[in-house]
């Protein structure tokens, strides 16, 4: 895959004396390909993304799109020229026109009934087949979000950008819509950038991930191998439970409850052996994903057993009762 | 309670409409499609004028960067200080600048065209200096809806390959339609509570024939009759706007961003935005407070006495002290509203609503009415009495029609403060096992300090202002600086006018200030 949008040592700043929204943001969206852009709240992966769109203008830094500059000290391409389309996490959907001319909002330079042809296939793409003459307040959660793709996809966008788009919705109803967005943009082949806190929006959409701490980025990399083998523990922890220890992995040591989220009733420590696939945060930290944990106790003195078990993230998640009593 | 007493000087106006007076017949044939017809004219000139003046406005501060814009944003709120019959006094300079003109046109013309030419100058000049100080009505809900409400979906439509005209005309305007009729309903019923100026341009609109029918011809039910009218024709208005927004819904309730970057506008869009910004500000602003310095700077030694200042303490003092009183009631009520949503309650907010919407010459109608005939019953009662009036022409009937008139001034910005954050809290202080009387105290009444500070100053600034109500039922002898502003200037003492309209201005612009400081509109 080949560059497309692309950020360089791009910075932002909101007002005199506060810390950069965006800071020093070198970063590269390959074209087809499923960015998901994580972060906690407030870390600048919206900006970064109204940037792009141009709603933003940057201090310093180029932002180019198929080599073109968008953005730089010199150069300015306003939102409407850019090709760059956003859904925002509400969806924005034009309150006083209907699903039908939402989506013909979108479109120029058709005839009339290719115009009809063309909202017709569009809608029918996302599962809103006759639902034209429905006034967005008149969908549901999914729908407005679906609308709301549809239409930026009919503007044919060099990129997409979502900035939140499963925000507002119910689990079950962002489950299923995580699915069939990921299909969607596979099958219209579209270059897109997704906004999100969230680590099983990221797991189950993006093809790969760029964590954003403070304005900066953390690490890019592909989503599955970042999840299983973060390259530090900030990153690890964003995407989810892992348990920590502080040594180096595969190795056994007294390890203190604390690592372990353990409630401390037992003594200062427990021996636990971490195997299978752990990650390496630098050289004093092992993390492991609770799937991928087995807990040992090296000379059988303390009874540890399975208090109860959570789907969390789409992953086994243990939590052990360690009883006062020794193993009689 | 509170609701069905606002409401009894409406249903008194409303009764005259089923039974005319004694000259109804003489109002009907020779003045009333003139009052009509002359309310029309003004209503639509003054909102048409007052849409250009505030809709491009609000656009170009909301949406664009060019130099003073901040400077723009509150300056161009301050004409709303100016009451419409103060821009009068200043505005009445070109009718009588333009007699050697008109007498030119009458030489060369005829008689017919002079006339022609005449009311086109006077009611030009009237539609012109009202929509120069009515307009920021308009402008303040514009410019929220263009910088909070549909700012997504402007970014949306922009994202999607659209310029910033087409943005305007296809997104920004349909869904600030909302907005901009709010707006302009409150222009329309400024204007068509307006006296001062109309009688001053001798405009006789229908607020002006009530004054006539019931002073001139001393006919009040024909008064009352004409009242009905205007309040039917107020309702009519409201229910065809309602009716014609059909099943889509024009406000965007997304998130509203904490950054907006503008569009930096370069070379003549730059000296164009500032001309659209700067010429409502001259109409409505700086030609009247220029001209009324002037004046003032003329005449203040002859309006400086002792009288003066006893005007202004009557002002002041019944402006605060019926501020006060609205204030706290609006306070009791909307605590009420937000613990019990009764049928009740809801329809107090909307006769409350009622009450702003209906001239304030009406209300005084009403109330007059209500009055005269509980004064009648008391008199019949009490035999021994000197006087039969109890209520007509007391304090307590100025401020009980004040009330009328603006209890929603007061209780809107109460019950949106109650909405947005107290109920939770009264609810968490109930739980708690504190009383509603402890909880009001002592919970809602701190949280809603700065709300309570805004309904408190624009109740003040509307009585200060209010003209037709209090020339009514004021009490014998008492005079407001808006009575005698407007009294030295029927007079032909215009001059002498400016002080006390200066003082009335400064009053309502720092009170305006003080409303700008708490109600943060996005910059």
């Amino acid at each position: 895959m080949t560059p497309h949008l692309e950020f360089a040592r791009v910075c932002k700043t909101y007002r005199r004396g506060e810390r950069p929204a965006v800071s020093e943001v070198n970063l590269v969206v390959k074209e087809g390909e499923i960015l998901a852009l994580l972060g906690e709240s407030g870390s600048g992966k919206s900006t970064l993304l109204r940037l792009a769109a141009g709603l933003e203008a940057p201090d310093s830094g180029v932002i180019t799109l198929s080599g073109g500059v968008l953005a730089s000290d010199d150069a300015w391409i306003p939102p409407e020229a850019r090709d760059i389309g956003l859904v925002f996490q509400d969806g924005a959907l034009f309150p006083h026109l209907s699903v039908a001319r939402n989506v013909s909002y979108a479109l120029s330079g058709l005839s009339k009934k290719d115009r009809k042809s063309k909202i017709a296939t569009l809608l029918e793409l996302v599962g809103l087949a006759g639902k034209e003459k429905r006034f967005p307040h008149e969908l549901s959660g999914g729908e407005q979000q679906r609308l709301a793709i549809v239409r930026s996809l009919a503007a044919k966008p060099k990129v997409l950008l979502l900035d939140e788009p499963f925000g507002s919705l119910d689990p079950s109803l962002r489950r299923d819509l995580r699915a069939e967005l990921r299909d969607l943009f596979k099958q219209v082949d579209s270059t897109v950038v997704v906004v999100t806190h969230d680590p099983e929006d990221t797991l189950a959409i993006s093809d790969r991930v760029a964590i954003i701490r403070e304005g900066q980025i953390e690490c890019v990399g592909d989503t599955q191998s970042i999840y299983q083998n973060a390259p530090n523990k900030y990153s690890a922890h964003l995407f989810g439970p892992a348990n920590g220890i502080a040594i180096s992995a595969n190795e056994t040591r007294w390890v203190r409850p604390e690592y372990m989220k353990l409630r401390p009733v037992g003594p200062v420590g427990i021996p636990v052996e971490i195997v299978g696939t752990s990650m390496n945060c630098g050289s004093r930290y092992a993390l492991a994903r609770p799937s991928d944990s087995r807990f040992a106790v090296d000379n059988s003195d303390w009874l540890i057993s399975l208090a109860s078990d959570q789907h969390v993230h789409a992953r086994d998640s243990y939590c052990i009762k360690i009883p006062t009593g020794r193993k009689g | 309670m509170i609701g069905m007493a606002l409401l009894v000087p409406m249903l008194a106006v409303m009764s005259g409409l089923l039974d005319g007076g004694p000259k109804w017949e003489h109002v009907q044939d020779t003045v009333l499609a003139k009052y009509i017809g002359n309310t029309l004219i003004l209503v639509c000139s003054v909102t048409t004028l007052a849409m250009l003046f505030a809709v491009p406005a609000a656009w170009l501060v909301s949406v664009y960067d060019f130099p003073c814009r901040r400077t723009f944003s509150w300056l161009l709120i301050l004409p709303l200080s100016i009451p419409t019959y103060v821009a009068a006094f200043v505005y009445y300079q070109i009718p009588e600048a333009a007699i050697p003109l008109l007498i030119k046109i009458r030489s060369t013309w005829g008689m017919d065209v002079f006339l022609q030419a005449e009311s086109v100058l006077r009611y030009g000049t009237v539609s012109v200096l009202m929509a120069s100080v009515l307009y920021p009505y308009i402008y303040l809900t514009a410019r929220v809806s263009f910088s909070q409400q549909c700012r997504h979906c402007i970014e949306a439509a922009r994202t999607l390959g659209k310029g910033s005209r087409t943005v305007f005309w296809s997104v920004a305007l349909p869904i600030a339609r909302p907005a901009l009729v709010a707006g302009g309903t409150l222009v329309v019923m400024e204007a068509v509570n307006d006296y001062g100026a109309v009688h001053l341009f001798g405009i006789p609109t229908l607020t002006e024939g009530i004054f006539r029918t019931w002073f001139g011809l001393e006919d009040a039910a024909s008064a009352l009759r004409l009242a009905g009218l205007l309040i039917a024709g107020v309702m009519l208005i409201l229910f065809l706007e309602n009716l014609q927004r059909g099943r889509a819904k024009f406000s965007d309730t997304g998130d509203i961003p904490d950054h907006a970057t503008r569009i930096q506008l370069n070379g003549f869009s730059k000296i164009g935005a500032m001309g659209v910004c700067s010429l409502p500000i001259a109409l409505g602003l700086l030609f009247p407070l220029w001209q009324l310095l002037i004046w003032a700077w003329r005449t203040w030694g002859q309006v400086f006495q002792s009288e003066f200042f006893g005007h202004l303490v009557n002002s002041f003092s019944l402006a605060l002290g019926t501020a006060f009183l609205l204030t706290a009631l609006a306070l009791l009520l909307g605590f009420a509203m937000s613990l019990h949503k009764t049928f009740w309650l809801n329809t107090t907010t909307r006769v409350a609503a009622l009450g702003y919407a209906t001239p304030g010459a009406v209300i005084a109608i009403g109330v007059m009415a209500t009055f005269g005939t509980v004064d009648g019953v008391l008199s019949a009662l009490d035999n021994d009495s000197l006087t039969p009036l109890f209520l007509s022409g007391t304090f307590f009937a100025i401020i009980f029609a004040y009330c009328v008139r603006f209890m929603s001034v007061s209780l809107n910005p109460v019950q949106s403060g109650m909405t947005r954050i107290c109920s939770a809290y009264a609810e968490a202080s109930f739980s708690l096992g504190h009383s509603k009387s402890k909880t009001l105290n002592h919970i809602v009444m701190p949280m809603l300090r700065g709300t309570l500070g805004v309904a408190f100053v624009l109740v003040f600034i509307d009585i200060l202002k209010e003209l037709p109500l209090t020339m009514i039922l004021r009490p014998a002898n008492f005079e407001t600086m808006a009575t005698i502003a407007f009294s030295l200037a029927s007079e032909g003492r215009i001059h002498e006018c400016a002080v006390p309209s200066i003082v009335l201005v400064a009053s309502c612009a720092v009170a305006l200030g003080l409303v700008h400081r708490t109600v943060v509109v996005d910059d």
